[in-house]
């Protein structure tokens, strides 16, 4: 099992409620296959940096997990066809450190 | 305008240095590059985005590489133009 940690940008007409929905939705994928939520950061609401797909900006959530490689590319499959998930980007990171378990460098 | 566009107006790349000053180091010796730190990667790219060469920017090699993998991260998620 590697330790991933993926970047998802959601639909920013969402309210708090259908958010939450969506998360679980998307926690609930990972367990499917396999794998286990380690952490769930919201960024909250952000413009982006240039305009995509005529969109301006977008709910940021950033979630880090274990899973088996084999598996990203069925999560990244089933998230494609959620409407609510804008975009997402699955990175590895690093496995934490007994000192700094938080942040970590991603590598692809 | 950062000096780099100063430079770039100047003239194609490679006929002239002089104008393309290096800036103070903002990056500490192994320090990580993390991709959503957009603050952080927006000094090392002009306004339009591009990345800057380390020759200006006076990273090692090994940083420019981390800021570059860093701000194609960053692009595809709309942290950076």
């Amino acid at each position: 099992m590697n330790r991933y940690e993926a970047m998802f940008i959601f639909r920013e007409d969402l309210k708090e409620e259908g958010l939450e929905e969506v998360l679980n939705k998307v926690r609930a994928e990972i367990k499917k296959v396999g794998g286990e939520v380690d952490s769930t950061t919201r960024m909250g609401r952000r413009a982006f940096a240039r305009t995509m797909q005529k969109k301006t900006g977008g709910q940021y959530v950033i979630v880090v997990f274990r899973c088996a490689g084999s598996q990203i590319t069925a999560l990244l499959a089933k998230y494609k066809l959620n409407e609510d998930v804008f975009r997402v980007q699955i990175l590895r990171a690093a496995e934490p450190t007994a000192a700094a378990p938080a942040e970590a460098p991603e590598k692809r | 305008m950062s000096d780099y566009d100063r430079d770039a107006s100047r003239g194609r790349a490679g006929e002239s240095q002089r104008g393309a000053r290096r800036m103070s180091p903002v990056l500490l010796p192994g320090q990580v590059v993390d991709y959503k730190d957009a603050e952080m990667l927006r000094k090392f790219v002009t306004e339009q985005g591009r990345l800057l060469p380390s020759r200006i920017t006076g990273v090692t090699a090994m940083q420019q590489r981390q800021i570059k993998r860093a701000v194609r991260q960053a692009r595809v998620m709309g942290l950076l133009p």
